[in-house]
């Protein structure tokens, strides 16, 4: 296999993916999507679904605003279903200094012009008559979050990309990069490609498919654990994310639980095997704060890797001594609701050399250059 | 003898998972030098498969062959118990994870079990066949069917279609009957019985139609079974035009062959490998039963589909092998014993099969000494079906009916006067020096397969007096007229009965003679009342559904598993993706079988070419409820 491409795009995950199809729609040939395993096999399959806007910082808010205006027109402009329910995401609070939190990031996030507001544990009970309320001073609530099935959204992509012209190889590992003159030289198992730009959409693996060209990133994978309930009737519309309990949980349209936490203490590995002790652990949460689910099974658990950079926030743009790498990683567990929008800025930084949607300056990875003025997001499970 | 602490937590050397043979051997073997020893079973009486076998099973002496699978159980289980090994039932093991932990369901409290060892004897599953409307009521397992009638003594149906002769096939039919149900076809989709020539003679004679070449198309009925669709079928099991037809029935069981249960062992991350001849997904194993794992071994069918007596010697070999680990000594001199045994039980044209598929395992990545002498890829020619021999003569004797080569010989062991031999190996046919024979008959008796029968050419002037094991209802009294029965079934002439002999010894069977016209002599193998049997009504076929659902757990159909395949979606990880397949509560367990055949189908591929699904942990669901019920110690997040 000796081609030249226009771009290759290392990873097929949702983030990938969404490069993909957002470069097939503005015209731009020769693109070659790279993914070692089957499409949506890293995060993208592994994660829970949910998308919200509701974010600590401007950054985060005003990527996630976009993202899920994506999901919701997902259907009317891919033509795939992609199972996208609007049912809020609610964060409880527990106490005075949490609530101040919340309300300060709603602030951010109304002036951004998403609607959320503070809620009190009666509203709460009229949401989610199934939700145990005790201890509850308040919750934000973002009516306008919601959810859709990974699956699907890989499948919308990957097929509307296809037929935009798009070359799609799954079970193909990039193996080794080299910088040359106006681009890189992909080394794969089966052989080189020479893309002029190459697309870091490598999710956990980013920062050794960065270090291939001799950048260095700071995204670390963190195995976090998941599990998915037996479907029951629909009764439930909001992801719940409590930080004080670290859990999140929602169910998804097919009926079935989906919930995890982050294992706090753990170091970044790529391990992603799934931990008993986790899933005891979050039965344990899910009863305490849904008590009606404690009849009903649990189905099957895994883990995945969250790859995490210092803030929280996605790395897009650039990478530093290598600008013919456009990174689009670190998305630090939020990977597949930003896909959609990620996708596009990249897209168009390629096709226009500039974002047009929005300015990406917030997300370049020479933020981590100064020291303190990173602004960390806070509310992450 | 087990540490344990608040009854949620334990730890064992050797922890045993599944008691049948293969797990109640090991766990016997390894108790005789080993403390700990624990066995878990999901049933709430351990014995795994054998307590509902029915049948004398075949094979050596020593695996004790001619005893009923369910006397086997009780001995092995009382074996154990007696040198003090410790049972969990209704204990379901949900995952193995690094270090040796397993965790289970016990009732309504989830426990945890490290261990320096484990053996993973789970045995199989059965797998499904996928036909338009085979979810309606009535379509039965056979493993179902056999639960039901021999444990639960209810019937499944009056009028049953059995698909697949098979060796359980063919046993579930003889055990219908038995239980009073009529078998109205045995449907077999390859051109040749698949299971032992004398399970099915046996059914024959009692007028069961084997069918092979042609396999089932389609059952339909009100709200429950009440027919099925049948045809003839091409070597590529596609239906023969014009062939198709309908029968009655009320009732389908289905034995279409297992499939080693191996989700444990995924999620041990064993390595596994798909071997055909060992009937799928196998673990990869040395000769000692030990996994890619060093601490973890297997035994019995998840290792490979095999009959009970192999069950037994590859779980006496995992026993004693991780208990000679633990004390750090060599099991080699008692294990070579029992590999010379395993040899003689896959000896033989019916072990090919078994031989080339460990052998194609075990050639991957083990070194093993013994390979050759226990294993071996020569096999004599294949042997075509069996032929009745022709008795020209009518002399007076014993009428030995057993003329395929398969691991079995209480015929010899049962011969007072030394006079049946086999020569050469197990598997090898006997025969008996009529000049000692003196006619005890007790041969007939203690023969697993019903094989043997006495012809009297001189008890009457005329007649024979041809003397049979019956072991069905209704049973015949002295001096009743039946009618005499050939090798098919069909009736040839009335018979009186001259004799009824039972005994306690003969373990329930009666020793039954009756007269026919001497020429009748080597004919004459059965008899049934009066009208009893009668021929199989070909109906014309039906009109049925096109469609057939394959994944239960998410309601998907087979046209539209084919239209994702078609659209691109060529593995399970694909098609999981875009049709919920494999995702419910069985995690594919049903399904994943039938997807792997249409995947074949249509893209060519081998079924060891397809990457199988990722089996996660808990392989069952577990309550939320039992699950928050768990101890966690400190040092368990280390």
């Amino acid at each position: 296999m000796h081609k030249n491409v226009n771009v290759a795009i290392i990873g097929g995950g949702c983030v990938g993916l969404s490069v993909a199809y957002h470069l097939g729609k503005l015209g731009v040939e020769d693109v070659l999507l790279l993914e070692r395993d089957y499409l949506g096999a890293g995060a993208t399959c592994r994660c829970g679904g949910g998308m919200r806007q509701q974010w600590s910082t401007r950054g985060n808010v005003v990527l996630a605003k976009h993202a899920v205006q994506a999901f919701a027109n997902f259907e009317n402009e891919l033509g795939q279903d992609i199972d996208f329910v609007q049912g809020g995401y609610l964060l409880p609070a527990y106490d005075q200094q949490m609530l101040d939190e919340f309300e300060e990031n709603i602030h951010i996030q109304n002036q951004a012009g998403i609607d959320t507001r503070l809620v009190t544990p009666a509203e709460v009970n009229k949401i989610v008559p199934l939700l145990n309320t005790d201890g509850m001073l308040g919750a934000s609530f973002g009516p306008g979050d919601g959810k859709a099935n990974p699956f699907l959204v890989v499948e919308g992509y990957a097929n509307r990309a296809r037929e935009m012209g798009v070359e799609i190889k799954t079970h193909q590992a990039v193996v080794g990069l080299r910088s040359c003159d106006e681009g890189i030289e992909v080394l794969t198992e089966s052989g080189k490609i020479f893309a002029r730009t190459v697309v870091n959409a490598a999710g956990g693996f980013a920062a050794e498919v960065a270090a291939m060209v001799g950048v260095e990133i700071p995204v670390r994978p963190y195995r976090h654990q998941v599990f998915v309930t037996e479907p029951v009737e629909s009764c439930f519309d909001p992801m719940v994310i409590d930080l004080r309990r670290n859990i999140y949980f929602s169910q998804a349209k097919h009926g079935a639980f989906i919930t995890g936490q982050t294992d706090h203490g753990e170091l970044s590995s790529h391990n992603i095997s799934e931990r008993w002790q986790s899933g005891v652990q979050i039965a344990r949460k899910l009863i305490s704060m849904v008590p009606r689910l404690k009849k009903v099974g649990m189905l099957r658990q895994w883990a995945g890797s969250y790859a995490v950079t210092p803030d929280s926030q996605p790395i897009l743009g650039p990478a530093a001594s290598e600008p013919n790498m456009l990174l689009a990683c670190g998305f630090s567990g939020h990977g597949f609701m930003l896909s959609p929008i990620a996708g596009k800025l990249i897209a168009e930084h390629i096709a226009c050399g500039h974002c047009e949607t929005l300015p990406i300056d917030d997300y370049l990875m020479t933020r981590f250059e100064t020291q303190g003025s990173i602004c960390a997001e806070q509310n992450v499970v | 003898m087990i540490n344990e602490n608040s009854r949620k937590e334990y730890s064992v050397d050797i922890l045993i998972i599944g008691a049948g043979p293969a797990g109640l051997c090991a766990g016997i073997e390894a108790r005789k030098t080993c403390q700990k020893v624990l066995m878990l079973d999901d049933k709430s009486e351990p014995g795994g498969q054998l307590i509902k076998q029915t049948h004398m099973f075949f094979g050596s002496k020593k695996e004790l062959a001619g005893m009923r699978g369910f006397d086997i159980s009780r001995q092995l289980l009382n074996e154990y118990r007696a040198l003090g090994g410790e049972i969990f039932t209704d204990t379901i093991a949900l995952g193995i994870y690094p270090g040796g932990i397993v965790t289970a369901q016990q009732g309504d409290l989830f426990i945890k079990i490290h261990s320096q060892k484990i053996i993973v004897a789970t045995g199989a599953y059965e797998n499904m066949h996928c036909f338009p409307n085979c979810d309606l009521p009535g379509v039965y397992g056979a493993g179902g069917v056999q639960t039901l009638m021999n444990l639960d003594g209810v019937l499944p149906g009056k009028r049953i279609l059995m698909v697949g002769a098979g060796n359980i096939g063919l046993i579930v039919s003889y055990q219908l009957l038995q239980a009073g149900a009529k078998v109205a076809a045995v449907v077999e989709a390859r051109p040749d019985v698949r299971g032992y020539e004398v399970h099915a003679a046996k059914i024959r004679r009692m007028g069961v139609p084997i069918l092979c070449s042609h396999s089932i198309q389609s059952a339909g009925g009100q709200g429950k079974v009440e027919w099925a669709n049948l045809a003839r079928v091409d070597q590529n099991y596609r239906e023969l035009p014009g062939s198709a037809f309908s029968i009655d029935v009320d009732a389908i069981c289905l034995s279409v062959g297992l499939s080693p249960l191996t989700e444990l062992l995924s999620t041990a991350r064993i390595a596994l490998k798909y071997v055909p001849q060992l009937c799928g997904l196998v673990p990869i194993h040395d000769l000692n039963q030990r996994t890619s794992n060093p601490d973890i071994f297997v035994a019995g069918d998840v290792s490979g589909i095999e009959e009970a007596s192999s069950a037994m010697v590859t779980g006496r070999i995992a026993g004693l092998t991780a208990a000679a680990d633990l004390r750090g000594v060599s099991a080699a001199v008692e294990t070579t014993k029992l590999r010379d045994q395993l040899a003689e039980l896959r000896a033989g044209p019916v072990g090919e099969n078994v031989r080339i598929g460990k052998a194609r395992l075990m050639n991957l990545n083990f070194n093993h000494r013994n390979f050759k002498k226990t294993i071996s890829l020569d096999s004599p020619a294949p042997e075509k079906t069996p032929t009745p021999p022709v008795f020209a003569e009518l002399k007076t004797g014993l009428a030995i009916e057993c003329y395929q080569k398969i691991p079995c010989n209480p015929c010899v062991e049962s011969c007072h006067r030394d006079s049946i031999k086999i020569e050469g190996q197990m598997t090898d046919l006997p025969s008996c020096d009529s000049e000692d024979c003196d006619g005890c008959k007790l041969c007939l008796v203690n023969c697993p397969g019903l094989a043997m029968f006495y012809v009297d050419y001189e008890k009457e002037p005329g007649k024979a007096e041809v003397t049979i094991v019956y072991e069905t209802v209704p049973a015949p009294q002295k001096g009743d007229t039946w009618e005499a029965l050939d090798r098919n079934g069909k009736v040839i002439q009335l018979a009186e009965i001259s004799a009824v002999r039972s005994a306690k010894s003969f373990d329930k069977k009666l020793l039954v003679s009756f007269l026919v016209d001497r020429e009748n002599g080597p004919r004459a193998r059965h008899i049934a009342p009066i009208a009893w049997t009668g021929e199989l009504e070909k109906l014309p076929a039906k009109s049925a559904p096109d469609d057939a659902i394959i994944c239960r757990c998410e309601d998907v159909y087979e046209s539209t598993v084919r239209n994702a395949i078609l659209a691109g979606h060529q593995s399970f990880a694909d098609l999981k993706r875009v049709l919920r397949i494999g995702m419910g509560p069985c995690q594919g367990k049903t399904c994943s079988h039938l997807v792997r055949q249409i995947l074949c189908q249509m893209t060519g591929k081998r079924p060891e070419q397809i990457v199988p699904q990722t089996t996660r942990t808990p392989i069952k669901p577990v309550r939320l409820e039992v699950l928050a019920s768990a101890k966690i110690l400190e040092d368990d997040y280390a």
